[in-house]
């Protein structure tokens, strides 16, 4: 098992943001994480990356721990993710940004760069060719020399995934990757996605838009309030009346 | 000997309190570091010194001229330096550099108008003694400066818990947007939290003034070095923190003067505070981790 | 003979000075750079120059080792100061460090070795140095129409632009680096740096350990060039200035914080007849900066667009030159 989460709970003083979540990621996986806002999907992600450590359980990446790890360890480690509100480096060119994120894959040093040395100047290159391939992957070439900030909305969206593949991750935590996106958009994000799996690396995917979850998703997990309601195929899962309850029994709030 | 250092700290803790309080409450409602609240200290400690030596009025007037002009001082400022930095995509050091400019300003301003020397009050507020048990003493102008400082702490908590003006204050320091959209007019509750911390630090400028009989352009440097240590250590934001902050302060560097020397006494603060980060890593307002889900 | 004037050795000081601020204004964009606002430059630039002064008075060591033990002994209190300080972000990691250089201040104000509120005299002087060097040479009157004096002057000046360029170098090259680039990024989004696999505190413990180095080494030729530092040189208005080179210059770029320790070195010059309202103006033009062009007078909009002016007008060329192939 690639990635897994064994008991994990999270608190915020008296409440429970996640309470004792199970889940696993094998390689090459892509499993979907859905719930109703506020269930905790994105306390998870912050969870594994590190930007929280965990009150309870641990999370093992190829059997190591990551609980209470750095972030920066973390992705070393071969754990990458997006924002639900994409951050980006803005003032940073798209191609820059994607550099930027093969930092963790690098070594040399300022006086290496001082000194222009050899090892500098071809890291240098394989870390620009890199960044020119994933740029092209996600089908930004053309906007290589523009700043991040700049860029459409759509574009900004797929750089922030081709930033998280340049530290060479084995998974991939997208949050809410389709947001704001149209249907096309949409579709080619999916045909993306795929590509990412062909490669060998894994995914777990928050997302609202059950469709593309649905078509996507080898597995879905469903959170409310930070506990697993319910896991499996995403037709067994769309079926199930305990998650019918949580999405509708949460619609009913709304509205009340 | 030791509840004679004890009234000299806590008369120097008082101005200091006052001068935190000033720089705490536009950090509140503004959340900007005002460093020229320094230099509109100095020009308070100026008013108040004018006052007295041109119409012999009394501390109390004095002090009170010191906060009039202080605060229109602090109206301009907001209006000029602040206000206009109110827009979207300014950096947060934008309102820092600009405040440096002006306390820059204010201070050579100051320096041109009145010289370099430091200026004394007139002999007839010279400090008169009262001897408290047997060899203790506290002068008039230690009583009149706790005092004071004592009404306008009082008066600022009076004023942010019982007022709507109070009330329109902590609502905007909790949430600027929240506090517009309910009808509070942030501008110019932001402008009266600048008057307001500006007549505060005149206030003080004339207490220091009398409590060393010296007034000078570069008076404010070492006030308001020492406000921000304080604020710092005492929490930013909180005028309670700031009173107690300053009231350590008094305290410690008179233990300072006593045991070290003389001449260290403006580092401690900064001791404190370095010492304060050592031991409380995260810093006292170590933010929280964002919370979503 | 007007050319030679202007090489007399008083205007030679005030370029060299122009280099020692260059030097101070990248010891401030280093930090800003990783995105803290650090104000304790005239803190370390004070620890270098009375490292400097107290290893060439008291143990007569020579120029070439104080110098580099000056920017030394800064980083080293970078190191110290870095660990408390760089837990905070923004105005209080300003305000700590300009607390910081308040208590060095104090510190040689009070002690012994540096001799207090009087500061230290007679500093050996590099103008001295190189003199004594060219004369062990067996160097004794003019070379090239230049008498011995302004010959050591000119070196001294060769040399602070040595080193200067060295530091730019240093600096740029660092930029168009894996460095740089996780600098850049710490300073845009540190949260987001982190999940890309950045260590932020130790880019930032870098970042403002090499400014302190500069300001140290700054620090440190200044000694030597002065002859005469005493703790008042490194007092709130040191530190408001060097802040005030970066930002006039411009905060965003290199060549800004050059641009501005350029023209704040030369203006007091021009300026002379208005001495006294020198810092008057300064302050206001801060503040004025502040509200009309925050990112300083050079940009990145800037220099691209000098930079697109020049490669549009190559680009014409080209098309003129395969059009006339055609032909």
């Amino acid at each position: 098992m690639l990635l897994q989460l064994k008991g994990v709970s999270k608190r915020f003083g008296g409440v429970a943001a996640v309470d004792n979540l199970n889940l696993e990621v094998a390689r090459g996986e892509i499993v979907g994480l859905i719930g109703p806002n506020g269930a905790g999907k994105t306390t998870v992600f912050n969870l594994i990356s590190g930007l929280l450590s965990p009150s309870g359980g641990d999370i093992l990446l190829n059997n190591t721990s990551l609980a209470g790890k750095k972030p920066h360890r973390i992705t070393a480690l071969g754990v990458a993710r997006t924002f639900q509100n994409i951050r980006l480096f803005n003032h940073l060119t798209a191609l820059e940004n994607i550099m930027a994120g093969q930092y963790c894959r690098t070594r040399t040093g300022a006086w290496q760069a001082f000194f222009r040395t050899g090892a500098f100047r071809k890291e240098e290159r394989e870390v620009r060719e890199r960044a020119g391939e994933l740029l092209a992957m996600v089908g930004l070439a053309p906007y290589r020399d523009i700043a991040a900030a700049a860029l459409p909305y759509g574009c900004q969206r797929r750089l922030e995934i081709a930033r998280a593949l340049a530290t060479r991750p084995g998974i991939i935590l997208l949050d809410e990757p389709a947001a704001g996106l149209n249907e096309a958009e949409s579709e080619s994000l999916q045909e993306m996605i795929r590509r990412i799996r062909e490669t060998g690396i894994a995914v777990l995917i928050i997302e609202h838009d059950m469709n593309l979850v649905m078509s996507l998703c080898d597995r879905v997990a469903v959170l409310n309030f930070g506990q697993k309601i319910a896991e499996g195929t995403p037709n067994r899962v769309r079926d199930d009346p305990e998650v019918i309850r949580a999405y509708l029994g949460r619609e009913e709030t709304g509205l009340a | 000997m030791f509840w004679q250092q004890v009234i000299n700290g806590l008369t120097a803790g008082a101005t200091y309190a006052l001068v935190a309080a000033g720089y705490t409450l536009v950090f509140g409602v503004l959340e900007i570091i005002n460093m020229a609240h320094a230099e509109i200290f100095m020009i308070g400690a100026f008013i108040g010194l004018l006052l007295v030596t041109g119409t012999g009025c009394p501390v109390w007037a004095a002090v009170a001229g010191a906060m009039a002009g202080a605060g229109l001082l602090g109206w301009a400022l907001e209006r000029l330096a602040l206000r206009p930095l109110r827009k979207q995509g300014v950096s947060h050091l934008a309102p820092l550099i600009s405040t440096i400019g002006v306390s820059i300003f204010l201070m050579s301003l100051a320096m041109k108008i009145f010289g370099p020397q430091s200026v004394r009050f007139p002999a007839s507020v010279e400090p008169r003694f009262f001897n408290l048990f047997g060899t203790v003493n506290i002068s008039l102008l230690q009583i009149v400066i706790l005092g004071i400082s004592l009404a306008l702490v009082v008066a600022l908590k009076v004023l942010l818990a019982r007022t709507r003006l109070g009330k329109a204050l902590r609502a905007v320091a909790e949430n600027p947007e929240a506090a517009g959209l309910m009808g509070v007019n942030v501008n110019s509750v932001m402008a009266a939290a600048v008057v307001m911390a500006s007549a505060l630090g005149g206030a003080a400028g004339v207490l220091v003034g009398l409590q060393f009989n010296a007034v000078s352009p570069t008076m404010g440097i070492a006030y308001g070095l020492k406000g921000l240590a304080i604020i710092i250590v005492g929490g930013m934001g909180s005028v309670a923190g700031a009173v107690a902050g300053g009231l350590l302060l008094g305290a410690a560097e008179v233990l300072a003067i006593a045991y070290i020397g003389s001449s260290y006494r403006d580092a401690v603060a900064f001791i404190i505070l370095i010492a304060v980060l050592l031991i409380k890593p995260s810093g006292i307002f170590g933010k929280l981790e964002g919370r979503k889900g | 003979m007007s050319g030679m004037d202007l090489l007399n050795v008083y205007h030679l000081q005030i370029i060299t000075f122009m280099a020692v601020n260059s030097i101070l204004a990248l010891s401030f964009y280093l930090p800003l750079s990783a995105g803290q606002l650090s104000l304790g430059c005239a803190g370390f630039m004070s620890i270098g120059a009375y490292t400097a002064a107290i290893l060439s008075l008291h143990y007569g060591l020579p120029v070439f080792t104080t110098i580099p033990a000056g920017a030394a002994a800064a980083a080293l209190a970078g190191v110290l100061l870095g660990f408390p300080a760089l837990r905070l972000t923004g105005v209080y990691l300003a305000i700590a460090t300009l607390g910081f250089g308040e208590v060095v201040r104090v510190l040689f104000l009070n002690l012994k070795i540096t001799n207090g509120a009087l500061g230290m005299p007679e500093i050996p002087n590099l103008n001295d140095y190189f003199s004594a060097l060219y004369r062990s040479w067996g160097l004794q009157g003019d070379l090239a129409g230049l008498d011995l004096p302004r010959l050591a002057a000119l070196t001294t000046v060769v040399f602070c632009y040595f080193v200067l360029a060295a530091c730019v170098a240093f600096v740029l090259r660092q930029e168009n680096s894996r460095t740089g680039r996780a600098m850049a990024a710490v300073k845009a989004d540190e949260v987001a740096s982190g999940v890309m696999g950045i260590g932020a505190t130790y880019i930032k413990m870098l970042a403002f350990v090499q400014g302190a180095f500069l300001a140290g080494l700054a620090g440190a030729i200044s000694a030597h060039v002065t002859n005469f530092i005493a703790p008042g040189d490194f007092n709130y208005h040191r530190a408001v200035n060097i802040l005030l080179f970066v930002v006039l210059g411009g905060s965003e770029l290199v060549w800004g914080g050059l641009l501005g320790a350029a023209v704040l070195s030369v203006l007091p010059e021009f300026l002379r007849f208005m001495q006294d309202f020198r810092w008057i103006i300064f302050g206001a033009l801060l503040a004025a900066m502040m509200v009309f062009r925050p990112q300083g007078l050079l940009d990145r909009q800037l220099l691209c667009r000098f930079s697109l002016r020049k490669k549009r007008a190559m680009d014409g060329m080209d098309a003129r030159a395969s059009s006339g192939e055609v032909d």
